[in-house]
């Protein structure tokens, strides 16, 4: 059981940093600061329903740490990690509480990791100004949760037929 | 995978959900237009957290300012504002679109640099023409 376990970390960190790499070499801008589509959370997503949650939070700061130093832009980091780390947490408490459907868990993910990333930049730049970014930043989360969210759903209704 | 182990149903619940986040999305998005509708009449520079500079958006203007984070150009064209030129690695602040609004921004996050509509009427250092302190 302890190994599966390992493996299936292990190949998990592999897969989210290959999703990294691949939005770090297609650009995906849209006019607007910093919207991604966050394929790695689909990783952290499934994750969840797989694995103890401790063991998804380290592949998600291992994989933000080790595609930041490969392929990322270091000065994002502090950025990535909370929004990461809210996400996370957001996603980790509404799974464990079996409260809403995987759609909605990823889209309340996304959102979070928006407005983290909002209230570093706050903190850093110290500039209020940064908060008109909400309504785009809450949008492109909602988005983007809700795409990650339905593959997820899917994805997971594979693997619980075929391997668990 | 969906519990039902709360007074609620599942269906209840989700719908619930899905209700919130569009009212708080809808009002946020309300709140911000309601601000930036206002317009102003000057654009303030934040570097850093500190205020380096404002400019009048009644005339139109590029400026270059030049720090230890970086370099910026940005200028203003018929009261609205947009960034030129940043040597930050994305320049992704290059792309955004111009602002006019009322505490509309642009950010160069690479760069701590800021760019602020404000709509206070004291214009502070329009003189500063192009020049880089």
């Amino acid at each position: 059981m302890d190994t599966q376990r390992i493996a299936l970390a292990g190949m998990l960190t592999a897969v989210s940093m290959i999703f990294s790499y691949i939005e770090a070499i297609i650009p995906f801008s849209v006019g607007i600061w910093g919207i991604k589509l966050g394929l790695a959370n689909l990783i952290v997503l499934s994750g969840l329903y797989i694995l103890p949650h401790r063991d998804v939070f380290l592949i998600s700061i291992t994989r933000i740490l080790l595609s930041t130093f490969l392929f990322g832009n270091i000065m994002a980091l502090g950025y990535s990690l909370a929004g990461g780390a809210l996400s996370f947490g957001v996603m980790s408490w509404l799974q464990r509480k079996k409260l809403l459907s995987v759609v909605a868990i990823s889209v309340a993910g996304g959102v979070c990791h928006n407005i983290g990333q909002i209230f570093v930049a706050y903190l850093v730049l110290e500039s209020s100004g940064v908060f008109m970014y909400l309504p785009v930043l809450m949008v492109s989360g909602i988005v983007s949760g809700l795409v990650i969210g339905i593959v997820s759903d899917r994805l997971l209704h594979i693997w619980k037929k075929k391997f668990f | 995978m969906n519990g039902d182990n709360k007074k609620h149903p599942f269906w209840k619940r989700e719908r619930l959900f899905w209700g919130i986040l569009l009212q708080l999305t809808v009002c946020v998005t309300v709140v911000c237009y309601l601000i930036s509708r206002q317009g102003g009449n000057r654009v303030v520079v934040t570097i850093d957290g500190t205020d380096y500079g404002s400019y009048s958006l009644n005339e139109d203007q590029t400026i270059t300012i030049e720090t230890e984070y970086g370099r910026n150009v940005f200028s203003v064209r018929e009261g609205s504002v947009v960034m030129d030129m940043a040597d930050c690695p994305d320049g992704i602040c290059t792309k955004h679109d111009a602002i006019s609004g009322l505490h509309e921004t642009i950010v160069c996050l690479p760069n701590k640099f800021v760019l602020t509509i404000d709509g206070k009427k004291s214009i502070v250092s329009t003189e500063i023409d192009g020049v880089a302190q």
